[in-house]
């Protein structure tokens, strides 16, 4: 009776050390900073990104990259790296997701793209031009960076990280809804947290950093 | 009566090792449902009922396990960052102080690491519920595969890194490579151990086995040294168990370990880099060697757990006799499908677009 009691504990010991519910682990870190691209009517025609990654990716990224050997990475040795990162951001849907109401707004592909490596990190460029432009004075419009899978946590950056161009509406401005990746944990993931997942979403959408865009009088 | 009894000692025996290999599965759905980008990972997949929703999952207490979780989650990261500093102080120092803080941290880190999706531990745990008995031999084969791990590692870094300077982006198409690799190799031993273990199984002629066989046991023994999937027995009886348990075979250890190994932990790549983008690779080698260690620690205490208790399921049906024969055949079977199965999955999951970062 001890021994059965005894190995059926040591099973579930082993279970639960060994069920990570959901709980992928990010291998890099982005700190965001987006501007909104407005035309001339005043609608949102494109996001453009400025990304800012961990040291630890950028000196993996960066191995083997200082061509001249002056220490340091300037644009055109970086390019490779800029056009591979962005063509493969394309099966990910360039983790970015911008609705106008309840529909999603198509995202094609990026232009005027670089790398750069400030302070041993290095920051990625480039704008991502929506398929169909976006009149956030008339429709509800929000937009969501994350990757569902988790593998990338990212974070807006602390100090105003979305702005609208300035072409923009005077009386449009935006709110920003951070979710720290470190503090998405104890009381808040319950059950009702798993359930909140959709096909659509998965796990990482939980870290979205969101933004919506609001309009006085709309 | 005697009969009664045995059969239900066998049967709980039979129940151990079916939750054994419940949630090694469920550890690889686990680790599968994360590694592709379009798939959902579901926070229970160990619910007996495949469709259950989350809301049917009774838990004592839901909270525990996620709150822990969290903490293992938010330690990971912590430790990442740490690490970062570490060698960057080490740099700065050279002191032996900074030296043992990295070594530390990457132990750590090992731990922590390796006890989410990877590193083998479904794979050797499935291994050593087929192939062995002695917890000994569980954490032996961990910590090799372990080792193996952070040297391919190291050879990869070494090779592309120092000598070539070769990008970063080429270094982890080779480390990607190697991962699939390693898959497709497991699943191959898996395929070996299984046809092994059916063999030894059906070789025999055999009456149906149901009867006693104690005066047999020296005999057994006597018999199961080196016939690979041979009949033994004259006397047509269902195998011994420790005819089935190829504890001598040190080749399929050695092709787990290897099959296991040849995939570089992707943690120790990025200490080794970083490490040699500031000058001093030699500490990121012993970084390395620091988290294999953790990582040994972790995966063996979970393979020493998956032989403990299928030794215990043996010693609940008796020892020897059929009950024991019947459960060491199905941890046999059982394991050898699951490393197949583990390392197939794997190798598909493994097949998807390339990150782009």
């Amino acid at each position: 009776m001890i021994r059965q009691i005894f190995s059926l504990f040591a099973v579930c010991t082993v279970w639960a050390s060994m069920v990570a519910p959901a709980m992928a682990h990010p291998h890099v870190w982005v700190t965001v900073e987006s501007k909104l691209l407005y035309d001339k009517s005043q609608q949102i025609v494109g996001v453009r990104h400025r990304w800012k990654f961990d040291e630890f990716y950028s000196t993996f990224a960066a191995q083997g990259l200082d061509k001249n050997g002056d220490g340091k990475f300037d644009r055109k040795e970086l390019h490779a790296l800029a056009e591979e990162n962005v063509v493969s951001l394309k099966e990910f849907d360039y983790f970015t997701f911008m609705k106008a109401g309840k529909t999603d707004v198509a995202i094609e592909a990026p232009k005027d793209y670089w790398l750069d490596h400030e302070d041993g990190v290095l920051i990625l460029n480039f704008t991502l031009p929506l398929s169909k432009s976006v009149d956030a004075r008339k429709v509800a419009s929000s937009l969501s960076i994350y990757d569902p899978t988790y593998f990338v946590a990212f974070s807006f950056a602390d100090d105003n990280p979305v702005q609208l161009a300035s072409a923009a509406p005077k009386n449009c401005s935006v709110a920003l809804q951070r979710r720290k990746n470190e503090q998405v944990e104890t009381a808040s993931l319950t059950e009702s947290f798993f359930q909140g997942l959709d096909a659509d979403s998965g796990f990482g959408s939980k870290f979205a950093q969101t933004v919506s865009i609001n309009c006085d009088g709309r | 009566m005697v009969v009664k009894a045995g059969r239900r000692r066998g049967i709980h025996g039979l129940g151990v090792l079916a939750l054994w290999i419940a949630l090694i599965f469920a550890v690889a759905v686990e680790g599968q449902a994360q590694s592709s980008p379009f798939q959902v990972p579901t926070p229970d997949t160990t619910t007996s009922a495949p469709s259950a929703s989350p809301t049917s999952v009774q838990r004592t207490d839901p909270g525990v396990w996620l709150r822990f979780w969290s903490w293992v989650q938010t330690t990971q990261q912590k430790l990442h960052r740490s690490l970062a500093k570490a060698v960057r102080d080490l740099k700065s120092e050279g002191s032996l102080a900074a030296g043992w803080v990295l070594a530390s941290l990457s132990f750590l880190y090992g731990i922590v690491h390796a006890a989410g999706p990877g590193h083998g531990k479904a794979v050797i745990s499935s291994y050593v519920i087929a192939n062995e008995r002695t917890v000994r031999r569980g954490i032996i084969l961990s910590f090799l595969a372990a080792g193996v791990q952070a040297l391919t590692a190291v050879v990869i870094v070494g090779v592309l890194a120092v000598i070539l300077n070769a990008a970063g982006l080429r270094i982890r198409a080779l480390a990607s490579w190697m991962e699939t690799a390693s898959y497709a190799l497991i699943a191959i031993v898996g395929a070996w151990l299984l046809v092994s273990q059916l063999r030894r199984a059906f070789a025999p002629k055999s009456r149906s086995g149901g009867h006693d066989h104690q005066h047999d046991h020296d005999h057994g023994h006597g018999h199961h040294h080196s016939h690979d999937g041979e009949a033994c027995c004259d006397h047509g009886h269902m195998p011994e168990p420790d005819q089935l348990d190829g504890d001598l075979d040190v080749r399929k250890a050695a092709a787990i370990v290897l099959a296991v190994g040849i995939r570089p932990c992707t943690g120790a790549l990025i200490v080794l880099v970083f490490a040699l983008a500031q000058g001093i690779f030699l500490a990121g080698v012993g970084a390395t060697f620091a988290m294999a260690l953790g990582t040994a620690i972790t995966v063996s205490f979970l393979a020493a757990l998956a032989v403990g208790s299928k030794a215990l399921a043996l010693r609940l049906a008796g020892g020897q006799g059929v009950w024991a024969s019947r459960i060491s055949l199905a941890a046999g079977i059982g394991g050898s499908a699951f490393v197949l199965l583990l390392g197939a999955m794997l190798f598909i999951g493994s097949l998807g677009p390339t990150r782009p970062f």
